[in-house]
């Protein structure tokens, strides 16, 4: 390869097994979180394309020549189309890019289909954001995008030869000298409200969380899960653990087995008798797919495109597809709903007349025993408290009259269980009932002062409506006895239960998982949740006048400006003449001295040379100044003494140094 | 005496210093002209030494080659002297019926060309090119010369009558010209009251081996010379060129000369570097014989040289 060949001629030059296999290494650096995504077929495809390359480039196998490419690639184009119907949208797209770059792969031949593969590299790497925007995404394409750098140097070296940890530290540099244009971008280019490039609820699959219906059993699958539901800061003291009930979605129709949410209309007016303190707190709420917005046990408001449902559930909306933050006040005494219409207290006294026996029989039986309904619900709270019921989360399977089962036979359970057979119970004994399930508790994080609440949080309690009390809320699992919550509950939990957490690991790991966890918070707040609104105060904060669109635009350009005039001038700077050394700084310093002293030494003469005019004028030996010219010498002519201890023990020697005064 | 294998500089620094001393007990009150000679002899050069009769040119030399411990050879220069004379003959040798090349006094380590500008041309060029090339070619036979291989050359300043004086150009293949001159009244007085230079140089011991100054030779070429010093003496060499005083500059073989002569008087003063002070104490040395005054000048080469010297700022 030679260096003076005009461009074009370098760009048909035959690509060489370097730059195909370092081309080949970025493709796969930059599809690799994908493969997940993506069919299998297209994973095998995309390897089978990258492996033949590989061989070609060694001479293992032919090219494939072109009449076969073309037909192929046609059939790659239906086969995505085959899967997914459309060749619009997400996933679609990333397939159809994905099989026609492995195509390019089998096709690339010169240098500059290399240049097309990386630039493509690129393209497939910035898609990722399309399907999630963590931190560890973030992370990764950072470091994909040093590697996919290095590969256009390498490709891009042609006799230079440069060491790979050299062309690291370029391509490492390049990407450090986008960052700040990166920051420009990011704070002044205008937020379009709205999730971006009209991705939809159906292509942002799998978030586990609560469910809209709740069967034995659903609960204590979530409880595995150690994703975090949402964040919350509060404003304030953080109210106690038994205080801490985020009410989620509110069931009130049973189908004898499974409780499903009612259809539910828009409150006109918050009817919450509020007694107690208000709790102010904001809420950084992981996506969930569902209108859901979860608040602390009653909110007193609602936010911004959202409403509350006649069952005091927060509803947002839209689907909760990106990262929300809103904030919230709630009281955690309250009156709720003394006057409850009388069709939906009928509605939440219903239950099928077919199933379960024997817990409405106890429940009847009940009802004509006691006189009032606080009796009949602190009948049923002993009875949890008093008898043999096991908290667990393994409960042996239940059949058709689930909670007969579990009220009489097993009394093995987990939060829906005992909250489905008690609100079964009080409808039974004429109460009305319903179930409300959301997450209770939450972990504390010292670190970045707020609350964590994952999925092992989730939770199923009661609501009964008594009435000169409105609806109230009853846990009867918490009436449990804590000694009978099984023993090696934490093992089988593994991540489980919030108390078993991060706050009970050895403290150092506690610290670390604590300042992760806070990094993904601040992640979320400053960085996700940077939309329309955030960007407007943040810009009016900072107090430059930037309060338009138009502002915003002429800061972006005067930003850019900026920062590339400053890289200009940092590299002019460097290309000046270097400046004098050090060492010559100190001994000009030392010389002017002595000029000072009426010793003037001559450009043509050397320093011993000079010092032996002084000598004899001084009429002493200056066995200092000897040495500190000895040093300079050797500083400036011989080898390996331009070091930093050298050169400061000689601005010492030179600044101690003062000429004696003779008689 | 030196004679290891490998010796350490510190011991060819030694050994070098106790030679220069061995030479100061016969050659009195000469120590800079000794030295030059030594720095001479380490570079790899030869040496003229311009004088009067008398004044102790082949004292001097043979002193160094017997300090030095080098096999010597003296040539006196006549009209009549053939190179033949100098580089050898091949003699027919009737009973083995071939002729046999018996070589010239040049296959030696140490020569001294005594009075050099007495010879023909041809005879004088005949040892300038050996001094060059470390080889003669005889009869269309190349025989490499001795390492080390050191001239010493003496011409005599007046009584130029029937002398064919050197070019300048053929002077260039001296590294250095010495001016010894008479000696001071304490030397000369110690010369007379002492014993002849004759005994004396009997008593001389030889300070060190052949091998062991060709690796004197070898080190001395790895010391260091700084970017600003090769500043230093491009820029004396251009001040000779650009002098319009002199009828030409110096060469870059006299250029290369310079560097080779301050790197083993670096060496001499115990240092692996070159210093400013190294150049100058072998820049007059070394040019004066090279440089030509036009006629008009008043001022010698010698008061030039200086005034470059001293015109010339050290970077």
């Amino acid at each position: 390869m030679q260096n003076n060949l005009p461009i074009d001629r370098i760009a048909e030059e035959t690509a060489d097994r370097t730059s195909i296999v370092a081309v080949s290494l970025s493709f796969l650096v930059a599809m690799l979180p994908h493969f997940f995504n993506l069919p299998f077929w297209i994973t095998g495809f995309t390897l089978f394309a990258l492996m033949w390359r590989g061989a070609q480039s060694r001479g293992w196998l032919w090219a494939i020549p072109r009449w076969i490419l073309v037909p192929l690639v046609l059939a790659g184009g239906i086969s995505v189309f085959a899967e997914y119907w459309t060749i619009v949208g997400r996933e679609p797209g990333l397939a159809l890019l994905t099989v026609m770059t492995s195509f390019k792969f089998l096709e690339s031949k010169t240098h500059r289909d290399i240049l097309i593969l990386v630039f493509l590299c690129y393209f497939l790497l910035a898609t990722h954001f399309l399907f999630g925007q963590t931190l560890y995404i973030a992370a990764y394409m950072f470091g994909a995008l040093i590697f996919i750098t290095t590969t256009l140097i390498t490709i891009n070296q042609r006799e230079e030869n440069i060491a790979l940890s050299e062309r690291l530290k370029i391509a490492s540099r390049l990407i450090g000298l986008s960052v700040p244009i990166m920051l420009i971008l990011f704070l002044l280019v205008p937020r379009i409200p709205g999730p971006i490039w009209g991705i939809t609820q159906e292509q942002r699959g799998g978030v586990t969380g609560l469910s809209e219906t709740m069967s034995p059993g659903e609960i204590s699958n979530l409880i595995t899960s150690n994703e975090v539901a949402f964040r919350v800061t509060f404003d304030g003291t953080v109210p106690r653990q038994d205080q801490l009930y985020w009410r989620g979605p509110v069931m009130a129709n049973f189908t004898g087995r499974t409780w499903l949410q009612h259809k539910h209309t828009e409150l006109k007016n918050l009817n919450v008798g509020q007694t107690g303190q208000l709790v102010q707190y904001t809420i950084t709420l992981e996506p969930n797919g569902k209108n859901w917005l979860f608040g602390l046990d009653i909110p007193t408001g609602i936010i911004e495109d959202s409403y509350m449902n006649n069952e005091y559930q927060l509803t947002s909306d839209k689907a909760v597809n990106d990262l929300k933050r809103y904030t919230l006040s709630s009281t955690l005494t309250y009156q709720l709903e003394l006057e409850e219409s009388l069709d939906y207290l009928l509605l939440t006294s219903e239950y099928p007349e077919n199933s379960n026996p024997e817990t409405l029989a106890l429940g009847q039986r009940w009802a004509r025993e006691y006189n009032s309904d606080t009796e009949i619900v602190n009948a049923a709270l002993s009875m949890f408290r008093n008898q043999e019921y096991i908290y667990t989360l393994q409960p042996p399977v239940l059949g058709r009259h689930s909670s007969d089962e579990f009220l009489f036979s097993t009394r093995r359970g987990f939060c829906e269980h005992y909250a489905s057979s008690f609100t079964l119970l009080m409808r039974a004994a004429g109460i009305p009932a319903r179930i409300v399930t959301g997450y209770q508790g939450g972990e504390y994080n010292q670190v970045g002062n707020y609350l964590i609440v994952r999925q092992s949080d989730a939770h199923a309690w009661s609501e009964v409506w008594l009435e000169d009390q409105g609806w109230v809320r009853i846990d009867p699992t918490a009436a449990v006895s804590p000694d009978r919550i099984e023993i090696g509950l934490d093992q089988a939990l593994n991540e489980g239960l919030s108390s078993f957490k991060i706050a009970n690991r050895n403290p150092l790991i506690g610290k670390i998982l604590y300042s992760w966890d806070n990094l993904q918070h601040s992640w979320n707040r400053w960085v996700l949740n940077y939309d329309q609104q955030k960007q407007m105060r943040f810009l009016s904060n900072l107090g430059l006048g930037i309060r338009t669109w138009g502002d915003m635009v002429i800061a972006l350009v005067i930003g850019l400006v900026l920062i590339t005039g400053s890289y200009w001038l940092i590299s002019w700077y460097r290309d000046l003449p270097e400046r004098p050394a050090d060492y010559e700084i100190i001994i000009n310093r030392l010389l002017k001295k002595l000029e000072r002293s009426g010793y003037q030494r001559k450009p043509s003469e050397y320093l011993h040379e000079f010092l032996v005019r002084i000598e004899k004028e001084q009429g002493y030996q200056d066995e200092d100044l000897e040495k500190i010219f000895t040093v300079y010498n050797k500083i400036k002519y011989a080898r390996g003494y331009q070091r930093e201890n050298v050169i400061k023990r000689f601005r010492q020697l030179s600044q101690e140094w003062r000429l004696k005064q003779t008689t | 005496m030196l004679d290891q294998t490998n010796p350490s500089p510190a011991h060819l620094q030694q050994g070098v210093q106790s030679a220069i001393g061995e030479i100061e007990q016969i050659i009195v009150g000469k120590p800079q002209q000794v030295r030059l000679a030594v720095c001479c002899l380490l570079s790899g050069g030869h040496c003229l030494i311009e004088d009067l009769p008398g004044v102790g040119k082949t004292t001097l030399a043979h002193t160094i080659a017997k300090v030095f411990n080098l096999e010597f050879n003296r040539i006196q220069f006549t009209s009549d002297l053939l190179p033949a004379d100098i580089l050898g003959v091949s003699i027919f040798d009737p009973q083995s019926q071939t002729f046999n090349f018996h070589p010239g006094p040049i296959f030696t380590n140490c020569v001294l060309a005594d009075e050099l500008n007495r010879a023909t041309p041809k005879t004088q060029s005949a040892l300038l090119e050996a001094m060059e090339e470390h080889q003669i070619t005889v009869e269309g036979q190349t025989r490499y010369l001795d390492d080390p291989f050191f001239v010493i050359g003496t011409q005599n300043p007046l009584d130029q009558a029937g002398t064919f004086p050197l070019p300048e150009s053929q002077l260039d293949r001296f590294m250095m010209k010495i001016n010894l001159g008479y000696p001071d009244a304490k030397a000369e007085r110690l010369l007379l009251a002492g014993e002849s230079r004759k005994d004396l140089l009997q008593q001389v011991k030889a300070v060190m081996d052949l091998d062991t100054v060709i690796n004197l030779q070898q080190a001395i070429q790895k010391i260091h010379v700084s970017d600003a010093l090769l500043d230093y003496v491009q820029s004396l060499i251009t001040a000779t060129r650009d002098n319009s005083r002199f009828v030409f500059g110096l060469s870059p073989r006299a250029a290369l000369s310079l560097l080779k002569a301050a790197r083993s008087w670096a060496f001499m003063q115990g240092r692996d570097f070159v210093e400013p002070a190294d150049i100058k104490a072998v820049f007059t040395a070394i040019s004066c014989h090279r440089l030509m005054a036009h006629e008009q000048h008043s001022k010698n080469v010698e008061d030039l040289v200086e005034e470059i010297l001293h015109s010339t700022a050290i970077p």
